[in-house]
């Protein structure tokens, strides 16, 4: 009699694997298109607004924000931001872009939510790899400085990312609009989250504006692990809380409405 | 069965013992036949009492066997049905209770009961130097990078917050912070031990001491939590007293540093000017003379007297030799005054002209010593000299100022410790906040709980 249940279980374990391996194939085969360009484009992205940004600071004759190396300090900045806003941009479009698998009643929104947050966090997780790589073995000297704190920024900015594209994908299947006012925000976001600047010598008026942008802490966090002795406005309950009321909004928002959802 | 078989067996036995006389003993036996009997009831009892166990109705048994009895139809029927509803149902509640409703009754139970009250003492002070800059108060140095004073202000921040300040607080005001926190009325959860490495000690004393800086006014605030009011006060006070030092020590320092180089400079010029002195003396003890144009001038009257002479005798001498003959004696005492008189005058020339080749008897020169030189050298060497003593003054004085400058430059860099809310005794303890700090719970338990819900949930819907 318990072995019914909890082969159910099982079972149903097993079919979701089964439907999340394969719509991450699914995701990462489309994800590049038919060209090579794709990837290439992918790692190109960073280094084009890290030079831009380089370029317009060695044109303002700008000191460096904080430490010795504008690059580092960029880099940290676009890294914290971009990855936090690439994968959940792309993982709040799973449920359109995997429209037609939506029609097998097997495949459920929250996989392929799941299944293209995989995909994109591994692929910025390499490019993140390569470009943390390619600085340290540039600069001849090791940028992460805490490991620990590293590993868990970036465990942060996942679930951060995530719980954000899960709540984006569900509010824009709801509510008309919703994409492109969030896309008009990208560019503001990017100004408020400390990617030029150090946020803590900003005076404290703005601090306490900007702190509640929780893409400010994703760049803070990972900025953390890269210097020794960097000053940061972060406070990780506040992302962790964030994160966490945003997915448990999003899931139940998916509980509810899911006839709507599938159907939009 | 069982009633009947004791009787049977207690009247077998007695039969064996009846060998006895008195009464008393035969008393003895029975009782001791009596508890021997017991002991075998007993024994029989354990065994017979297993036996017919599968075969007694028990209700558990009787449902089996009600079971057994019926078809195997119905068995197929009821059979999955029945655990299905039994589990399900209470999983979600246990789980519920596990995440929910037991760490939310724990925290609040520790908060009510166990929990220590924390005394919270607010400190505020700045680093101030004596060429504040107005624009920091405007903010303005913030979005540009901050002024001097804002960074000796992180410097203290920044110690308070390294584990440099444990042992510096021991050493300098004889608190070991470790016993305040280690005190046997404070919980469980915040209690220290007092013999933890100062390393591992660091990040407790974070969480306990809070440090904030404000960039706009320069000004930190520090929060300090203890169990008791005293201690809160008492470790502000140590922090601050060695913060302070801190900032003497290092105001002293860039101090002594400035001021230091200045001194050198200065005592290098004076030395050179000691020794610039030192060679004119020497010189004019040697030359036995003050002055060399006084020299030269007195050489110059000597010739010219000599001159003068010896145009003089030579006059008497002509007219002399016009009126008498030349081998007359008084000519000839003229004669070799005249002769005397022209050697003396080109050994004054040499002197002056400085050819070496005087004559040999030595008693015209003016120091008494061979090797004395001639006055044209002496003359260079004297202006030589005269000029790098010139310089030398000089030196020595912009020295000097430089120095004065440079006390004043020192003055100015002077960093004091202005303590303007200074540490003051809580009366009441305002920490933990016990309800906020349930609430919290309950509603990051709640979440968790209804993700991992939604998540098995979702899971669970793919068993199609």
């Amino acid at each position: 009699m318990k072995v019914v249940t909890e082969k159910n279980f099982a079972y149903a374990l097993s079919e979701n694997m089964r439907i999340i391996a394969a719509l991450v194939v699914r995701s990462a085969v489309t994800r590049f298109g038919e060209s090579r360009m794709g990837f290439v484009w992918v790692l190109i992205e960073p280094v084009a607004y890290v030079s831009v940004y380089l370029l317009i600071h060695a044109w303002m004759r700008a000191g460096v924000p904080f430490g010795d190396s504008a690059l580092l300090f960029f880099l940290t900045g676009i890294f914290g931001f971009r990855m936090t806003r690439g994968i959940a941009r792309k993982t709040e479009r799973a449920i359109i872009s995997n429209q037609p698998m939506l029609t097998y009643p097997l495949v459920r929104p929250l996989d392929t939510i799941i299944a293209t947050f995989l995909t994109e966090s591994t692929i910025w997780l390499i490019i993140c790899w390569l470009f943390m790589g390619g600085l340290s073995l540039m600069m001849d000297r090791s940028v992460i400085v805490y490991p620990a704190d590293f590993a868990e920024g970036l465990l942060a900015i996942l679930y951060f990312a995530l719980s954000f594209a899960t709540f984006n994908a569900m509010f824009s299947a709801l509510v008309p609009r919703y994409d492109t006012f969030m896309n008009m925000l990208s560019m503001p976001l990017m100004l408020a989250s400390g990617v030029f600047f150090v946020p803590t010598q900003l005076p404290p008026e703005f601090q306490a504006i900007l702190w509640w942008n929780p893409f400010l802490h994703c760049v803070e966090w990972f900025r953390t692990s890269t210097y020794l002795d960097y000053n940061a406005l972060l406070s990780k309950q506040y992302l962790l809380g964030v994160s966490t009321g945003l997915l448990v909004i999003a899931l139940s928002v998916e509980r509810i409405f899911r006839r709507k959802i599938v159907a939009s | 069965m069982k009633e009947e078989k004791t009787p049977v067996e207690a009247e077998a036995q007695p039969h064996v013992a009846t060998g006895a006389s008195s009464l008393l003993d035969i008393a003895k036996q029975r009782v001791k036949q009596r508890a021997e009997d017991k002991k075998v009831v007993a024994l029989k009892r354990v065994p017979s009492r297993r036996a017919p166990d599968p075969d007694a109705n028990d209700e558990e048994d009787l449902g089996a066997r009600a079971r057994t009895k019926t078809d195997i139809v119905k068995k197929i029927m009821t059979l999955p049905e029945m655990p299905k509803r039994k589990r399900k149902l209470p999983w979600t509640q246990i789980s519920f209770g596990l995440v929910v409703v037991v760490p939310t009754i724990l925290t609040a139970l520790y908060f009510a009961f166990i929990a220590s009250p924390q005394y919270v003492v607010e400190t505020q002070f700045s680093v101030r130097g004596a060429n504040q800059s107005s624009l920091s108060g405007l903010g303005i140095p913030a979005l540009v990078g901050g002024g001097l004073q804002s960074g000796d202000s992180y410097i203290v921040a920044d110690y308070i917050h390294s584990a440099q300040i444990l042992p510096d607080i021991r050493e300098q005001t004889g608190v070991d912070i470790r016993t305040v926190y280690s005190r046997p009325n404070i919980d469980f959860l915040y209690r220290e031990n007092d013999t933890r490495s100062l390393d591992e000690f660091r990040d407790y004393w974070r969480d306990m001491v809070d440090v904030s800086f404000n960039s706009t006014t320069g000004n930190v605030t520090m929060r300090v939590f203890a169990f008791s009011p005293t201690d809160a006060t008492q470790v502000s006070q140590s922090i601050l007293s060695v913060s302070e030092h801190l900032v003497n020590t290092l105001s002293d320092k860039t101090r002594r540093q400035v001021v230091d180089v200045a001194n050198q400079q200065v005592a290098r010029s004076e030395e050179r000017l000691r020794n610039i002195r030192k060679q004119m003396t020497e010189l004019q003890i040697n030359e036995q003379a003050v002055d060399p144009a006084t020299v030269a001038t007195m050489e110059a009257t000597i010739i010219s007297s000599l001159e003068q002479e010896l145009a003089s005798l030579r006059t008497r001498y002509k007219a002399l030799v016009d009126s008498i003959s030349s081998d007359a004696p008084s000519a000839r005492v003229i004669e070799r005054k005249i002769s005397a008189l022209e050697a003396q005058l080109i050994e004054q020339r040499n002197r002056l002209t400085g050819d070496v080749d005087q004559p040999a008897d030595g008693k015209t020169t003016r120091s008494g010593t061979d090797t004395s030189s001639a006055l044209p050298q002496m003359i260079s060497r004297f202006s030589e000299l005269g000029v790098e003593q010139e310089f030398a003054v000089k030196a020595y004085t912009a020295s000097l100022a430089a120095l004065e400058a440079a006390m004043q430059e020192a003055q100015k860099q002077e960093r004091y410790f202005a303590v303007y809310v200074p540490p003051r005794e809580p009366e009441v303890a305002l920490y933990p906040f016990s309800l906020l700090n349930t609430g919290i719970v309950l509603l990051s338990s709640i979440s968790l709980w209804v993700i991992g819900y939604f998540v098995f949930r979702s899971v669970k819907d793919h068993a199609i």
